[in-house]
């Protein structure tokens, strides 16, 4: 009887073997509806808002400061969250403070939580920027990228040579390109609040106070 | 009162005790989630039940054309999901947003897009689904879902079942687990019948034994969840001796109603009716029975789902 009923059991672990291929998936799994341009161009002036907010921080840096290395805090507004800095007196060279830095690194840790839309989900932003400073000019111009999670999809941006100048609130000059399911924004700062972004052929402006697109 | 009939009062026992468990859960979960989420949270359900019961209804195609048999035993059947029926994700396009949102949101009134993602029933018991509403691209809310109820890939059922046959080669099947009262949550009960016909008496000599046969079953669980499957099969097979082997081909359908109200804080209660189907509409059975006084067989189904299973029978 023994003998039988391990044939048995063998004889399923065979159909089994046979069977490898498994079950099918039946649960639904949908695609993400497609983003259009503008929805995509508005995505991108929420991220140039932020980074708007950001990048004044290579000039005033300071929450918390520890030889070279500085955390800001945004604790109201439509962004929160902290961002860290590090001044060096070169690529690669020695902590400094900030006001006499000639390079600094400005990113986040956890991402920040921006919330630009009435009743709307907080939108996670985070970066790492490279930024090489004239203090004589009082100008940095600042590289790098990150990435915008705006509800189930997630972003990309990339921010090349954007101008800040001390005390200015808008940066003078640069792109940012940012990248959504495919799509391109193309935001272009000219040191007023007002800034272009464009997608293909179409184009909007980005009011860079509340990151709205008309 | 021997050995066998004491193990089959143990697992009607347990059954009876199990499924009550289950439906109260459920039931707790899906009031928390609106009819759209509560779909694609419970797709693997239905076509995995269905798949189990409509598994494990015969042992062998050989029904004698006289003399009168009897036997009775338990079923066990067990689905293999696949790893993705773990989660789901649920698109809705261009919907009107009060049947997503809580009243008074500012988007309330809109037309947007809706994202339901999370674990299903099978899923990851730790992690909630969530609900977000776009409009415009954009997510104006987000509303945290349910957790899994079981995690496992592996979906089990037993019955006990009953078969009398012999006359013109017609057997009947008979699956069925007592009414249980659930309290607020209504009865729950399983019941099934079916009818098998092996022509061989009519047919000239062929090297197997043929039969043709239907069951049909229905599972309620408390007054959330009904399902109910039913399956045509063609079988054959072929006695050795000591092992018989079988094989058969089945159409089959399964479906699943759930009903149950919505409330939440914050939204109007909904009412949630629906009906989902399986997906499992065909299959090929392979098995074999150890033959003796007790008979102990094992099978393989595939279709689209994988679903194995064994019985042990009593009787002639």
């Amino acid at each position: 009887m023994r003998k039988e009923l391990f044939y048995l059991i063998v004889l399923l672990g065979l159909g089994m073997m046979l069977a490898g291929c498994g079950s099918d998936s039946t649960a639904p799994d949908d695609q993400l509806p497609a983003p259009t341009a503008e929805d995509v161009a508005t995505q991108s002036g929420a991220m140039a808002s932020t980074m708007m907010r950001a990048l004044p921080r290579i000039w005033d840096p300071t929450t918390t400061k520890d030889n070279g290395e500085y955390t800001y805090t945004f604790t109201s507004g439509p962004v929160l969250g902290t961002i860290m800095s590090e001044f060096r007196d070169a690529e690669g060279g020695s902590l400094v403070d900030y006001d006499v830095a000639a390079w600094c690194r400005i990113f986040t840790g956890d991402p920040l939580a921006v919330t630009l839309v009435d009743g709307g989900v907080a939108w996670q932003l985070g970066f790492n920027l490279t930024a090489d400073i004239n203090q004589g000019a009082d100008t940095a111009t600042a590289a790098g990228g990150g990435s915008l999670v705006v509800g189930d999809y997630t972003a990309t941006f990339t921010l090349a040579a954007v101008v800040v100048h001390q005390g200015d609130d808008y940066p003078a000059s640069g792109t940012i390109t940012f990248v959504n399911e495919g799509i391109t924004a193309t935001v272009t700062f000219d040191g007023d609040a007002m800034v272009t972004v464009t997608v293909g052929d179409d184009s909007w402006t980005i009011d860079l106070d509340d990151g709205s697109i008309s | 009162m021997s050995r066998p009939i004491q193990m089959f009062l143990v697992v009607l026992a347990l059954a009876a005790l199990v499924v009550p468990a289950v439906s109260e859960d459920l039931e707790q979960l899906l009031t928390r989630v609106g009819e759209q989420y509560a779909k694609g949270y419970a797709a693997p359900l239905v076509s995995a039940w269905g798949a189990n019961q409509n598994s494990a209804l015969y042992h062998t195609a050989d029904i004698p054309h006289t003399g009168l048999t009897f036997a009775v035993g338990l079923k066990f059947m067990g689905t293999h999901l696949n790893e993705d029926d773990q989660t789901f994700q649920t698109v809705l396009q261009d919907v009107e947003l009060s049947n997503f949102l809580p009243t008074g949101h500012p988007f309330y009134n809109a037309t947007g897009d809706v994202v339901m993602r999370g674990p299903t029933i099978f899923g990851d018991t730790e992690t909630d689904g969530t609900m977000t509403a776009y409009v415009g691209g954009l997510p104006v809310y987000q509303f945290d879902a349910i957790p899994g109820l079981v995690d496992t890939r592996w979906v089990p059922l037993a019955a006990p079942q009953l078969d009398v046959g012999g006359i013109y080669g017609l057997r009947a099947s008979l699956r069925w687990v007592p009414e249980v009262d659930v309290g607020d949550y209504g009865k729950t009960k399983y019941v099934g019948y079916g009818l098998s016909w092996s022509p061989g008496f009519l047919l000239p000599p062929l090297p197997v034994d043929v039969m043709v046969g239907f069951f049909t079953q229905q599972i309620d669980v408390g007054t959330i969840v009904e399902t109910d499957a039913t399956s045509f099969y063609l079988a054959a097979s072929k006695n050795l001796g000591l092992i018989t082997g079988y094989a058969g081909v089945a159409a089959e359908s399964s479906s699943l109603k759930v009903a149950y109200t919505f409330e939440e804080p914050g939204f109007d209660p909904v009412d949630v009716d629906f009906t989902l189907d399986g997906e499992q509409s065909a299959r090929f059975t392979l098995g074999a029975t150890l033959n003796g006084p007790v008979k102990l067989n094992v099978e393989m189904n595939v279709g689209t789902l994988a679903v194995y299973s064994a019985g042990i029978m009593f009787g002639m």
